[in-house]
């Protein structure tokens, strides 16, 4: 295969799940839109970089999902101190009337799970299936099934509390 | 701002907040295929600082279950095992079969020690049964005594042969005879030759100084001649209904041939409790990786939870050769619930299986609950449980009384299946716990090295005491899903 043929077949991927590297990067770091595509570009260069170690016995959304998620936690731990809420970014970048509260509610109960949970959310939202959890994860299949549903619990227990403050 | 009111019961807002996000993450433009091409090739041109991205070790194989298969098997060889010891392994029932005289094949199975006792006052003395009176068509019957030697010996007609097994060895011996036992009945006099407990022995019977002599052992017969009953007193038959009967536990001196039976024995109880459980210090070794960290995991976590349980457990009793507790036990505690089923041996050699469910809340519990932290990982625990149990237990007991050719007695085949009710109001303290090495795998499953045990006082009346290690060597295997943990394992 040349360069060219693999860098097309690269960006084919790419383009097929760019919407998921762009919610991954969101969910990890709520960040603001401009920061988001900076972080998107960062995932795609990492996922290009080790795209010949991508020996294609997983399905392409877990090894995106995989590396997007590993960049994710490696810019968060750069980042730590410069890291800025949506919210913040929201008030600079964005006029007040587009405020979400939904999405604000969202990125909250995101923010307030620990980071083995938030990638069992994220992966359950974005629709894969239990043992491809266990696959990125490390963990066992029965295991990923009862955190699972503790998470869902949790996140009731979360959005329910903001609810009944937002609207007292 | 939004003055939509979602419904927060469910997943269903979750799910429509994630639908929203998605909408709007929708919305953010991003490069296109031309553009990311460009990327590419400016990111390859450029020379890059610093250590290369390093790329997680994402596990592209999918996880195989073969922990699930190897349990199972684990299971099977278990049941197989457990199986050959309680039905294959011991000696079997004496079975003889005969003749009759008119032709008639037939089989009797003779029951086992603690339903055959004959007792002799004289433990020279020996009583033999029905086959001497020359009426009968069972040319096998069953000579006993309750000597010093422990012995059990079978004189059979057709086979010309005395069996006699002692409980004390467990060694069954079989001699010829050399002549004919039968023909001793019906004839004045005559001789029986054999070998018995290892030196020779001589039979020799006459009607009026009917004894058996075995070498220098003179041995006193008494024909019975009344149908298999002569020879069993009402108030002994009576007696021993309510009896739970061990070889020692017969000292009547009056000489009588004691014909029964077999019994079952069913206890049911119920009871409510406290128990205060402790763990002791446990100490973990191994990596578990979450986010790229190695965690290891010690805990000194001594805990205490109320209980609340109840359970149904039942001995199956059948003489020597089977014997079980299957336990089903079903307990509330602060910090869940747990149900489990064990079937006990009442022997330490045996199996034990247990299938245990819990609840789980992991964090919420300290200890076993905290292994998901470590894996792989060698563990090293050790508990004690004390409670007590209350309770009243109710036993059921059916008897059926066999003469010494195996046949039901007349006049006593009613006993059987009519179950005797002693309501036997209990209160048994038990100390459980577990001293043992654990080694878990990556799935839950595990090995354990270690002493299960349980000992607990006896009952109001003092019976039934259980000084029970029930199991040293154990294989399990854990499976935690929806918010409950099934255990199931097999100890040797």
């Amino acid at each position: 295969m040349t360069h060219k043929e693999k860098q097309d077949e690269f960006v084919a991927m790419i383009k097929q799940h760019e919407r998921l590297i762009l919610r991954i990067c969101s969910l990890y770091t709520n960040s603001c839109r401009a920061e988001l595509c900076d972080l998107y570009q960062d995932a795609v260069c990492a996922m290009w970089e080790s795209y010949d170690s991508f020996r294609r016995e997983s399905k392409p959304s877990t090894w995106v999902y995989s590396v997007t998620r590993y960049t994710m936690l490696n810019h968060m731990r750069k980042h730590r101190l410069e890291t800025m809420s949506l919210q913040e970014c929201d008030k600079e970048d964005v006029a007040d009337d587009s405020y979400d509260p939904m999405l604000e509610d969202l990125h909250d109960a995101v923010a307030l799970l620990q980071p083995e949970e938030r990638d069992l959310f994220i992966m359950w939202m974005e629709g894969f299936k239990n043992d491809e959890i266990a696959q990125v994860t490390g963990l066992g299949y029965g295991a990923v099934a009862t955190r699972l549903t503790r998470i869902k619990l949790k996140l009731r227990k979360i959005l329910k509390e903001s609810k009944e403050v937002r609207y007292e | 701002m939004s003055k939509k009111v979602y419904n927060t019961k469910g997943n269903r807002y979750i799910k429509e907040l994630y639908k929203h996000f998605s909408d709007e993450m929708d919305k953010v433009v991003l490069p296109s295929a031309d553009e990311l091409v460009k990327m590419l090739d400016q990111y390859d041109g450029k020379e890059r600082k610093g250590a290369p991205v390093i790329v997680p070790v994402v596990p592209l194989k999918p996880r195989r279950k073969v922990w699930h298969y190897a349990a199972a098997v684990l299971l099977l060889v278990g049941l197989g095992t457990a199986g050959w010891f309680y039905f294959g392994g011991q000696e079997g029932p004496l079975t003889a079969s005969t003749t009759s005289d008119n032709g008639d094949s037939h089989s009797n199975v003779l029951p086992q020690r603690e339903q055959q006792e004959t007792l002799v006052a004289d433990s020279n003395a020996v009583t033999l049964p029905d086959a001497l009176d020359g009426t009968s068509n069972d040319n096998t019957f069953l000579a006993q005594n309750d000597d010093a030697s422990n012995n059990e010996r079978l004189y059979s007609r057709d086979h010309q042969h005395i069996e006699s097994f002692d409980y004390d060895t467990q060694i069954k011996t079989d001699a010829s005879i050399n002549g004919n036992l039968a023909d001793a009945a019906m004839t004045d006099t005559d001789t029986a030759m054999g070998m018995q407990d290892g030196k020779e022995a001589t039979a020799t019977v006459t009607p009026s100084n009917p004894v058996v002599s075995a070498g220098s052992d003179h041995r006193a017969v008494q024909p019975e001649t009344d149908d298999n009953q002569a020879l069993v007193p009402e108030d002994v038959e009576n007696k021993t209904l309510n009896e739970t009967r061990h070889y020692s536990d017969f000292t009547d001196p009056r000489q009588y041939f004691y014909q029964s039976s077999s019994y079952n024995d069913w206890m049911i109880t119920f009871g409510a409790g406290v128990t205060a459980m402790a763990v002791v210090p446990e100490f973990w070794s191994g990596a578990h990786t979450i986010n790229e960290k190695k965690l290891a995991h010690s805990s000194i976590a001594p805990s205490f939870k109320p209980v609340v349980s109840a359970s149904i457990t039942g001995c199956m009793d059948y003489g020597e050769r089977f014997s079980i507790w299957p336990f089903l036990y079903a307990e509330i505690n602060s910090q869940g619930w747990r149900a489990k089923f064990d079937s006990i041996p009442d022997n330490p050699a045996g199996c034990t299986y247990t299938i245990e469910l819990k609840s789980v809340r992991i964090g919420a519990e300290t200890g076993v609950d905290m292994e998901w932290l470590v894996r792989p990982r060698l563990g090293l625990t050790g508990g004690l449980g004390v409670g007590n149990y209350l309770g009243l237990m109710q036993r059921t007991r059916g008897e059926r009384h066999l003469n010494a050719t195996g046949q039901l007695m007349p006049g006593a085949e009613n006993d059987w299946m009519k179950y005797n009710w002693d309501g036997i109001p209990s209160a048994v303290f038990c100390a459980t716990g577990r001293l043992g090495l654990r080694y878990y795998f990556k799935n839950d499953s595990f090995l354990q090295l270690g002493l299960n045990y349980r000992v607990c006082s006896g009952d109001l009346t003092g019976n039934d005491k259980m000084y029970l290690p029930y199991s040293v060597f154990c294989l399990g295997y854990k499976e935690r899903t929806l918010g409950m943990m099934l255990v199931y394992g097999i100890s040797f």
